[in-house]
C-alpha cells in the first residue's frame, strides 16, 4: 500500500468517521515513515488544543459594563428632583424682579392683584393686612434665592452631561 | 446554564446582570479570535471591548434559533477584519505562498532553534505566523471546538473552505517545525 498522505493522517486524527479507519492502521502498523508523521501531528494536535493566549484583564466584564451603564450623575444634591430646578429657575426670575423693582413695588403689584374691589374673603383680606404691615430684610431673602437658583441650574447642567443615549435599568 | 432567549430577553428588557453574564460566558471565545487576529497587543483590549459593545446594540436582531456563541464569534470575526483594514493588513489568501516560501529561511537558525526549543512555545510563534485566516480557523476549530459548519457561519465562507484551510495550516506547521527540527527529533 502507498503511504499516507497528511489529509487523511489529519482525517485519521480528527476522528473522521466518514472513511475506512482499518487501512490506515494496516498500513501504519508496518510503516515507520508514516508512523513518525502521524506521531508529529499527534504532538501539533496536543498543542493545539492547549490555551496559551493570554486571558484579558480580570476586570474586563466590569469595564464594558461601564461603558453602556450610564454613569450615576455628579450631583450636588443627589435626591433634588428635576422639578424643583425649574422651580427654583422661577423663583430666579421673581427675585431679579424684586431686585430691580423694589420690594415695595412688588408689595403694591400683590396688593393691587388682590380682588378688593369684589367682596373678599375674610383669608385674602388678612393676607392683605400681612402684607401692608410687613417689614422685612427683602435683600438677605433676595441673596438665598439667588444662591439656591444657582446651585439648581448648575445641578442641572450636570445631570444632562451626564446623560447617555443607551441605558440600563439599574 | 439559562436558554439563550431568556437570557437575550433579560438583556433586552434592560437587566444588566445577565448581560455582564454573556460577557464572562463568551469574553474566551471573543479573546481569541482577536488575539489571533489583531497583532498589536495594547488594542486587543480596547476591539473585545468594542465587540462587547456592538453585541448589545445589535442583540435585538439576534434570532433565537441561531447559536448566540457563533453570532458573537461572528460580530468579533467581522469588527477584526474592520480593525486590519483600517490599519491596511491583508487577510486574503496572498499570505499563503509567502508563508510556504518562508519555510526554510534564516530564521531556522541553530541559536534560534536553542531559544525555541521548547515545542510548545515553537508552536505558538509558528501559528503566530500563519496567515490570519489559517490561524483563526485552526483556534476555533481546536481551542473553541467549533465545527466546520459553525466556523464556516463565522467566517462567512463555505465549510469545504474550512476544512481545506485547516489541513492546509496544520500540515503548514508540520512542515514548518521538521525544518527547523530534524526529522527524528520531533517526535513527541
Amino acid at each position: 500500500m502507498k503511504h499516507l498522505n497528511d489529509d487523511e493522517i489529519q482525517r485519521y486524527l480528527d476522528g473522521d468517521t466518514s472513511f475506512s479507519r482499518e487501512e490506515p492502521m494496516a498500513h501504519l502498523e508496518g510503516c515507520p515513515q508514516c508512523r513518525l508523521r502521524m506521531e508529529q501531528y499527534k504532538a501539533i494536535f496536543k498543542e493545539l488544543r492547549v490555551d496559551n493566549i493570554p486571558a484579558l484583564s480580570p476586570n474586563f466584564a466590569a469595564s464594558v459594563m461601564e461603558g453602556i451603564r450610564p454613569e450615576k450623575p455628579v450631583s450636588i444634591f443627589p435626591k433634588l428632583m428635576p422639578g424643583l430646578s425649574y422651580a427654583a429657575l422661577f423663583i430666579f426670575g421673581l427675585a431679579v424682579s424684586i431686585y430691580f423693582m423694589g420690594a415695595s413695588t412688588l408689595k403694591q403689584i400683590l396688593l393691587a392683584l388682590s380682588p378688593s374691589n369684589m367682596q373678599e374673603p375674610s383669608f385674602i383680606t388678612t393676607y392683605k393686612n400681612y402684607l401692608a404691615g410687613l417689614d422685612v430684610d427683602y435683600s438677605l431673602i433676595l441673596a438665598v434665592i439667588l444662591v439656591l437658583a444657582v446651585v439648581a441650574l448648575i445641578d442641572q447642567m450636570i445631570r444632562r452631561r451626564h446623560q447617555k443615549p443607551i441605558s440600563f435599568m439599574i | 446554564m439559562e436558554d439563550t432567549a431568556v437570557i437575550v430577553q433579560k438583556i433586552l428588557s434592560g437587566n444588566s446582570r445577565a448581560f455582564e453574564i454573556l460577557i464572562k460566558e463568551h469574553q474566551r471565545l471573543v479573546n481569541h479570535i482577536v488575539y489571533r487576529m489583531v497583532s498589536d497587543r495594547g488594542d486587543r483590549e480596547d476591539v473585545c471591548q468594542d465587540i462587547f459593545m456592538k453585541v448589545y446594540q445589535n442583540l435585538a436582531g439576534f434570532r433565537s434559533d441561531a447559536k448566540l456563541s457563533t453570532w458573537i464569534a461572528r460580530i468579533a470575526y467581522n469588527r477584526c477584519i474592520d480593525y486590519l483594514g483600517k490599519n491596511r493588513v491583508s487577510v486574503i489568501d496572498e499570505e499563503f505562498d509567502e508563508a510556504i516560501a518562508e519555510i526554510t529561511d534564516e530564521s531556522s537558525t541553530p541559536e534560534k532553534k536553542l531559544l525555541e526549543a521548547d515545542l510548545s512555545r515553537l508552536l505558538q510563534n509558528e501559528i503566530n505566523d500563519l496567515p490570519i485566516q489559517f490561524r483563526t480557523i485552526v483556534t476555533l476549530y481546536h481551542l473553541d471546538e467549533l465545527s466546520y459548519a459553525e466556523i464556516g457561519d463565522v467566517m462567512s465562507m463555505p465549510e469545504g473552505t474550512v476544512k481545506n484551510y485547516l489541513f492546509r495550516a496544520r500540515r503548514l506547521l508540520r512542515e514548518r517545525l521538521t525544518a527547523k527540527y530534524k526529522e527524528e527529533e520531533f517526535r513527541p
